[in-house]
């Protein structure tokens, strides 16, 4: 459900890189095949152990694969935070008492995936007509390794802008017109900043630390490589990336002022959500993710429109997805039936049963906060193409002509445009975040030029990302 | 007793059953004593030469622990954090409290109203307290800024700020001081009001009175306090992981050794290196409660050992 | 003579009429000041505890508003029940009994088991025994933590709720100490009859000296009772399913998975702290004789 990285989650993932140098001794057992646990019967009743995420949709979930199913029982666990929960799962199967199944982030997919932690699932897909095709191009690559399917892409995320239409109107610029250069975004964040004398009572544009973009967007919209394509090294201080650590440090000092200011509202606990500052209005324009148009549906106060990120000359129109996958564990002793519940958790069945779970979430919250009209349901992108169809027609109909053009730029995205950051990020995925975040706030704090930040980051993933292919090579 | 008195195996005599009676309503808080206190101090002490992840067998590694632990800046990081958390939220939760209750001790009418008042926000679980706190200095619209701006001050990010974060978790502290408050009521009722009324007679006044008669006879409740006070402080915990998300703050600001602790130890299972940080603090708060003990004969003023008739 | 007598008398009285009268007015600048203080210092100390309750009836949109108002409109009581909906604060208030009822046992029988030789019995090594309890009051429990959970795990212990409700049965130093404290304070004669009598001191333990200690049998049982309720590194350490959650954890999870319902954040810490506040209204007393008896050692 939370797709939304913060940056206190990834912080916590070093612990994910330090400890799989150590698990590369232990070997997993022999992944199942399909079809090789000779002739079991299927009326024994088989509890499943699935470790998956929080909160009453999963359980309504598990009800409703229990229901459909009549001698498997799901037993679901919470498996936690995104960095406990890989570090429990890790532990687990190193241990042989790991769970049948578990939604793992595709942030560190390569490192387990080459790790042995997750079982190859290629085979079962072909068996039972399960088509790679059928998922979102870049979620699928995120869940492979070496030619072979590790998991089946769960749900995933896109970023594009949002601006505030009355605020747009409110200094004469035309509400459905956004900003479609870093250039125009530059001269509308200086005509909609509202300033009683030097202070900025009301931003115009905040990149990066407000809402949801991280350093990624702006790499990726000026087509900064982040990594090479064999995943070994790491080109963060590529010109491309300096270029755009300097727009944004110029467009801080331009346009943003204060730092410390700014960053006290940046992503954090207390400023996610309803309490996102462009949610409060205090800020025109906002980089986040697509899971905030369900936000300000909840907030007709808030008229809002949204449309892809301006792109710098010589770029290219970009976001960034993250999300997750669920994978077989390689201990598992009930390989089918736990195939059988990723298959229907990624596609059609699963997504329906979701979508009515969060349905019944969204009418309990529109009642419980005494919200003014019919409950509106914005769904979660699905990386099963099928059920985006499904998702589509049954939910996103219902709502307005604005979410109905959103959800199509999102899909466009997904189809077209989009990078992963599990793709994106290599084998060291978590230093690599937390060393950029770290080299942008130096910048941004004017505590480092844009170039040795850079540099410093490159120094520390790379190191990183060398200890863990040495570790993955040596396994080989 | 006559030499002729026969002589009784000692288990039978009324010094002997005293004893026996003695360890055996001892027994069971011994044998707990034993098995999860004195057993597990020797096994941390023995544990901080090893790396151990609790899956393979511990391996020796000598003082490689310790070695490691002074070279890595989280280490520092986080015994900044926490002292500095110490030499603010201590003194100034005392002195609050001393405040207050200089101020209840009047027989002021309310005087149980107003007690409540401080003392319940000491007894709030510090789990509800970080979760109000968090709502409490929320940038945008919390109460606290909001009082800020009422007086014209833009308030920091607080929780989310590196330079704040820390007074942050000082204000939730003092906030909790209730319960020294009342140690010291308990000890400023304790004072004889003859005391006051012959130093009166001596010409002291109100400032007097305070320095000559009231502040000697809290030290002993003062120097408590104090003890107590850091020995609690250094490992604080629980509230600043709800504040943080088991994170630590913005850039570590708040990380305090405890959270460090807990990291090593139960995320990354390095029980070997967490034994280590568990002797360190335990070393430097034994140093530091040594050094008052030993301060104390300077300044506190026990009753017993007045010299004047 | 006399009028000269008469004049001093009426000058000194004047004299300390004006001192009583200067005296008087700063005695009540000097009430005035502490009033106003008391006063403003109670309003700043509940204020957090008002918007606590007050956030947890309101709605999203009117927690967001900047300035905070202080009278929830509209009053939002469906908060409440939709905390329920994403945690199970029945299932916590259970898991977090399950601990309190050995840890106060543990508290009052086993505590005062010690406490009571340490108060009125002889034998070699007492002194001894009585410098480790005080040791173990000063022990910073980070120590012990570690071997501990080490101790529970090889035992199989983790995930269960025995490292929580095993360990308090052996009683702690503090309450050992503060129940000592207490008995000496008992007369010896009653039990000197008893045992003249013949009686076998658990005997006079049981039915002599406890009906007797009932003061601070109560004040140990809040204690006791505060020191589960609030536990969070043990919950934190020892339980893994979430079916386990103490209300310390249940309410930890609230705030990372749903901190952004404000609303029902407040509400879940509201249900979590009423609790403590009633047992403080019904047993006052207790708590701050309680709080006393520990500084009272000095």
């Amino acid at each position: 459900m939370q797709t939304q990285l913060s940056r206190r989650s990834f912080l916590q993932l070093t612990a994910g890189t330090m400890t799989v140098a150590f698990i590369a001794a232990c070997a997993p057992a022999t992944p199942g095949q399909p079809g090789s646990s000779g002739a079991a019967p299927a009326a024994a009743p088989i509890t499943l152990n699935v470790w998956w995420l929080e909160g009453p949709i999963w359980e309504a979930m598990a009800k409703a694969y229990d229901e459909s199913n009549e001698n498997v029982t799901v037993n679901a666990t919470v498996i936690g935070d995104i960095v406990f929960g890989d570090q429990k799962y890790m532990t687990a199967v190193a241990a042989g008492t790991g769970p049948d199944a578990a939604v793992q982030n595709r942030h560190t997919f390569l490192q387990f995936s080459a790790k042995g932690l997750f079982q190859d699932v290629t085979p079962w897909m072909d068996s039972s007509g399960i088509k790679q095709a059928d998922f979102t191009p870049v979620q699928l690559a995120e869940s492979t390794w070496d030619g072979k399917v590790y998991g089946l892409p769960l749900f995933t995320d896109v970023r594009y802008l949002f601006w505030n239409t009355e605020h747009f109107e409110e200094v004469g610029l035309d509400p459905t017109k956004p900003p479609t250069t870093w250039q125009e975004l530059e001269a509308y964040t200086e005509k909609l900043n509202k300033k009683t004398g030097d202070k900025i009572d009301r931003y115009g544009f905040v990149p990066y630390l407000w809402g949801n973009s991280w350093m990624w967007l702006y790499g990726f919209l000026n087509k900064a490589p982040a990594i090479s394509d064999d995943k070994r090294t790491i080109l963060v201080d590529d010109p491309k990336w300096v270029e755009t650590m300097q727009w944004m440090v110029d467009f801080y000092d331009k346009y943003v002022g204060d730092f410390e200011m700014t960053n006290a509202f940046s992503q954090s606990i207390t400023s996610s959500g309803l309490a996102d500052p462009f949610h409060a209005g205090k800020s025109s324009m906002s980089a986040t993710g697509d899971w905030t148009v369900g936000e300000l549906l909840r907030i007709p106060d808030i008229k809002w429109d949204a449309a892809p990120m301006p792109i710098p000359s010589g770029g290219e129109q970009s976001t960034w997805s993250c999300g997750y996958s669920i994978v077989m564990a390689p201990n598992t002793k009930n390989p089918e039936a736990a195939w059988d519940l990723m298959k229907w958790t990624a596609t059609e069945p699963g997504w329906e049963a979701r979508a009515d779970a969060t349905l019944v979430d969204v009418e309990a919250a529109w009642a419980r906060e005494q919200i003014e009209g019919e409950p509106q349901f914005w769904p979660t992108q699905a990386c099963y193409i099928p059920a985006l169809t499904m998702l589509e027609e049954k939910y996103v109909s219902k709502l307005g002509e604005r979410e109905q053009r959103t959800w199509k730029m999102g899909i466009d995205a997904l189809e077209n445009w989009t990078h992963g950051c599990g793709t994106e990020m290599g084998v060291a995925a978590l230093e690599y975040w937390v060393e950029i975040d770290n080299a942008a706030r130096a910048a941004l704090a004017h505590k480092m030029s844009p170039e040795d930040a850079m540099l410093n980051c490159k120094t520390k993933v790379q190191e990183a990302t060398d200890r863990a292919w040495a570790a993955i090579d040596k396994k080989a | 007793m006559s030499a002729n008195t026969p002589a009784r195996p000692w288990y039978r005599t009324l010094r002997g059953r005293e004893a026996i009676s003695f360890y055996l309503f001892l027994l069971p808080w011994m044998i707990g004593f034993l098995i999860f206190t004195l057993g597990p101090i020797i096994v941390s002490f023995v544990l901080s030469f090893t790396d151990y992840d609790i899956m393979l067998p511990p391996s020796f590694v000598g003082i490689e622990n310790f070695r490691e632990l002074f070279t890595d800046p989280l280490f520092y990081t986080s015994m900044y954090n926490t002292v500095y958390i110490v030499v603010f939220a201590v003194p100034l939760g005392m002195i609050v409290a001393f405040g207050l209750a200089l101020l209840l001790n009047q027989r002021v009418r309310f005087m149980a109203a107003y007690r409540t008042a401080y003392f319940i926000p000491s007894i709030v679980p510090a789990v509800a307290s970080a979760a109000l706190w968090l709502y409490l200095l929320q940038p945008q619209w919390g109460p606290v800024n909001a009082l800020l701006d009422s007086i014209g001050i833009t308030g920091p990010g607080w929780l989310s700020s590196e330079l704040w974060s820390k007074p942050a978790i000082i204000m939730l502290m003092v906030w909790g001081t209730g319960g020294t408050m009342i140690i010291y009521l308990a000890g400023l009722q304790d004072i004889p009001q003859s005391l006051y009324e012959a130093a009166e007679i001596d010409g002291a006044n109100g400032w007097h009175k305070f320095w000559r008669v009231t502040l000697p006879l809290m030290t002993p409740s003062i120097f408590f306090t104090l003890v107590l006070g850091i020995i609690a402080t250094f490992q604080i915990f629980a509230q600043i992981f709800v504040l943080t998300d088991g994170m630590g703050g913005p850039q570590n600001s708040t990380l305090v050794y405890m959270i460090y602790l807990y990291r090593n130890g139960f995320n990354f299972f390095r029980m070997g290196y967490a034994s280590a940080m568990a002797w360190v603090l335990f070393v430097i708060i034994l140093m530091l409660t040594w050094l008052q003990f030993k301060g104390a004969r300077r300044w506190v003023y026990y009753e017993s050992e007045s010299a004047e008739g | 003579m006399a009028t000269t007598t008469q004049s001093e008398n009426r000058s000194r009285d004047a004299m300390a009429a004006q001192t009583a009268k200067t005296q008087r007015s700063s005695r009540v600048l000097g009430s005035l000041f502490s009033h106003t203080t008391l006063i403003v210092g109670s309003i700043v100390f509940i204020a957090p505890l008002i918007f606590m309750v007050s956030t947890s009836l309101k709605a999203m949109r009117q927690i967001a508003k900047f300035p905070p108002e202080w009278i929830p409109n509209p009053v939002i009581w469906a908060n409440y029940p939709g905390v329920f909906t994403y945690a199970p604060m029945h299932k916590y208030l259970l898991n977090t009994m399950i601990i309190v009822v050995p840890t106060v046992l543990g508290a009052t029988l086993v505590s005062a088991c010690a406490a009571y030789a340490f108060a009125r019995l002889r034998a070699p090594g007492k002194n001894a025994m009585f410098m480790l309890v005080l040791a173990t009051l000063m022990l910073p429990s980070v120590v012990t933590m570690v071997p501990n959970y080490i101790l529970f795990a090889k035992l199989g212990w983790v995930g269960t709720f025995k490292p929580l409700t095993i360990p308090p049965l052996a009683g702690s130093a503090f309450f050992i100490f503060l129940m000592r404290q207490f008995f000496m304070t008992i007369p010896r004669e009653l039990e000197d009859a008893a045992l003249i009598d013949g009686c076998g001191r658990f005997r006079i333990f049981r039915s002599i000296v406890l009906p007797l200690a009932k003061p601070v049998l109560a004040t140990v049982t809040i204690f006791a009772f505060m020191g589960a309720w609030n536990d969070y590194l043990g919950p934190l350490i020892y339980l893994g399913n979430a079916d386990q959650y103490t209300l310390s954890l249940g309410l930890q999870a609230f705030v990372r998975y749903h901190g952004a319902e404000w609303g029902m954040l407040m509400a879940a810490s509201t249900m979590m702290v009423l609790p403590v506040i009633l047992l403080f209204f019904f047993a006052q007393k207790s708590f701050i004789q309680g709080i006393t008896m520990t500084g009272i050692k000095g």
